[in-house]
């Protein structure tokens, strides 16, 4: 084999190796967060649909994304808050087992579960972050019922919304969301069949 | 020879000369002894089409799988899903394999799998997003893509999917703040080396095509850079300057179609002159030109540097040709240079007018030198906008306005007319 031939083998063979390895080692490392990760339940407000790639999902808000910076330990770091500065949201357990934010620093905690933000900003002394996580997907014809339910809370308002984060190392994956602890799929289901 | 052999080397010939065995007065002598002429145009006609219904194949089957996938089957476990986004990568890598070893096959194929993969990866990436409700960080989403596939765009010499990378360059490089510049510059050598698209005669359309992204990349790009009226200019003239230096080197000297970059390059050129002409652009204070450089790869100063190091190339390969055109630019981004708080612009704007209609002249006079149409008709354009332009600034008669305006319109067609009979003359002269 000459010498270009050969050259062409190792680009073609290192492109493919990389092409593998991304999508394997991004699906090794939610697999991972999913299985050994911290669950955390936060609570959850519905936004929209649709992406041309993954298809359509329910864009979550949760609540604790947004409040006033003095009820946090450091306010003065939220108060220095930039579009697109990293920053690390520390989250811990409430009351009900709900997800609440403790505080958000500039340098990564340790010791404590967090998850690494980004387009986080604070105006007026309110900030307000954006969790890697608020996209739930699901199948085209399930979707817009997943949407209309979490939009009609209001008149459930006995019935409890949250998600079922898995947290590790800054990340966090979604594992389900859940109805008044029952999976949202099976919760679909359970209603057709009424 | 029988019509079977004729056919057979009608089929052979335009690869002979595309792969350089043949020269194209070689090429031209067969062709004219074996009377092959219709038979090439047919056999190059078919193959054309069968090329471009193979890719838009592929395109297509890539298409459907990511739109399969994104019907989200919640009844398939994820290990079966992450096997599911990896299946149709995998094919897409064995197709493009086969399409380059033991031996490189056939434009056909190879495009097709190219066009294939560069459906494929984004639609693995996807679908493991999709399978662990992963956000959408739709910047690190397009980079990744991008990076994946522009390899086997090379190793595959896919003229479709390099339009497509191209396409996906100025996008980056429109939505997100970034030196995405650099994908599209990742994408030149391809154009220039490892596929003589803009030199080929017989497609010149997707050499533009090529030439109008790449400039469109630099454009959008720019836009990120900017931060005031006075910078915007000063960007904008560098971008032009460096398309324009890059086409002249790099492209045949003459042939309109056959110089994208040269002719796109000299346009941005001619309109940011014109910008310069207007007072408006002068009176804004540009003391801090707001040229901070974050990083060494940023457009506004790499720009800047090629247009300044492609003048002295310019100017050690005696291209004088390119002096009028270069230098212009280049003085005006000295000028730009200089905040207008220590240098009234006013002896500027007078020499810009100058300058531009210098230009129009020069391109005129080279035009009809050089029996080129288009160059002609570039230099009377600039001289008679620099006079519209200037003329509507005074407060003139609409009847002096009415007489100026048909007095230009029939020296644009007395001229073309005179060099329309120059060319019958030459031609029946031939």
């Amino acid at each position: 084999m000459s010498r270009n031939r050969l050259l062409i083998l190792v680009v073609a063979i290192l492109t493919i190796v990389a092409q593998l390895f991304i999508p394997i080692s991004m699906a090794n490392r939610y697999e991972d967060i999913l299985q050994t990760g911290e669950s955390y339940h936060f609570k959850v407000v519905p936004r929209d649909p649709a992406d041309p790639f993954k298809g359509r999902y329910v864009n979550l808000y949760f609540p604790v994304q947004s409040g006033e910076s003095k009820d946090l330990e450091n306010p003065e770091i939220v108060d220095q808050l930039k579009r697109g500065a990293e920053a690390y949201a520390i989250i811990e357990k409430g009351p009900n087992e709900l997800a609440r934010l403790n505080d958000i620093k500039s340098s990564k905690p340790g010791g404590q579960n967090y998850i690494s933000i980004k387009n986080s900003y604070s105006y007026d002394g309110k900030y307000n972050i954006k969790f890697p996580f608020n996209r739930y997907y699901a199948e085209e014809s399930k979707a817009p019922r997943i949407e209309a339910l979490l939009w009609n809370r209001e008149r459930d308002a006995d019935r409890e919304f949250y998600a079922d984060v898995r947290m590790k190392d800054g990340y966090g994956v979604i594992a389900e969301l859940y109805v008044d602890n029952t999976p949202i799929l099976e919760y679909l289901k359970q209603q057709q069949s009424q | 020879m029988s019509k079977g052999h004729r056919q057979w080397l009608a089929n052979e010939l335009p690869g002979l000369l595309s792969n350089g065995v043949l020269t194209q007065s070689a090429f031209d002598s067969l062709s004219q002894h074996f009377k092959l002429d219709g038979l090439i145009n047919e056999a190059q006609g078919l193959s054309k089409m069968t090329i471009i219904l193979s890719a838009v194949g592929g395109l297509l089957i890539g298409g459907g799988i990511i739109m399969i996938f994104a019907h989200n089957w919640d009844q398939i476990s994820r290990s079966t899903r992450m096997l599911l986004a990896l299946l149709p990568l995998v094919v897409a890598q064995v197709f493009a394999m086969t399409g380059i070893f033991p031996r490189q096959r056939g434009v056909a194929w190879r495009e097709t799998a190219a066009a294939f993969m560069f459906c494929a990866v984004p639609a693995a990436i996807a679908l493991i997003g999709q399978t662990y409700h992963i956000s959408s960080d739709f910047q690190s989403f397009q980079t990744l893509w991008f990076l994946l596939v522009l390899p086997f765009l090379y190793l595959l010499r896919s003229k479709l999917t390099a339009l497509l990378a191209m396409m996906l360059a100025a996008w980056m490089a429109g939505l997100h703040h970034g030196d995405y510049w650099l994908c599209a510059l990742a994408l030149l050598p391809f154009y220039f080396l490892a596929e003589p698209l803009g030199r080929s005669q017989a497609n010149p359309t997707l050499g533009w095509l090529f030439a109008l992204g790449f400039a469109l990349s630099i454009l959008m790009n720019d836009f990120w850079a900017m931060h005031n009226q006075a910078t915007t200019t000063l960007v904008l003239m560098a971008s032009s300057l460096s398309i324009y230096l890059l086409g002249s080197f790099t492209e045949p000297r003459s042939g309109f179609w056959l110089r994208p970059f040269s002719n796109i390059g000299a346009l941005g050129v001619a309109i940011n002159l014109f910008v310069y002409t207007f007072k408006d652009v002068w009176t804004l204070n540009n003391s801090d030109l707001g040229l901070t450089v974050n990083s060494l790869l940023s457009s506004h100063l790499m720009l800047l540097i090629f247009a300044v190091a492609g003048l002295i190339c310019a100017c050690l390969y005696k291209r004088t040709d390119l002096m009028p055109l270069g230098g212009a630019a280049l003085f005006s981004i000295a000028v730009a240079l200089v905040p207008t708080s220590t240098w009234p612009p006013g002896g500027f704007i007078v020499a810009a007018n100058f300058i531009v209609l210098g230009l129009g002249i020069w391109y005129l006079w080279l035009g009809i030198n050089a029996n080129s149409t288009s160059r002609m008709n570039f230099g009377l354009i600039m001289i008679m906008l620099i006079i519209l332009m200037r003329f509507f600034d005074q407060d003139f008669s609409f009847i002096v306005k009415g007489i100026a305006f048909i007095l230009m319109g029939s020296a644009f067609i007395g001229v073309n007319l005179w060099q329309h009979k120059v060319n019958l003359a030459l031609r029946s002269n031939v």
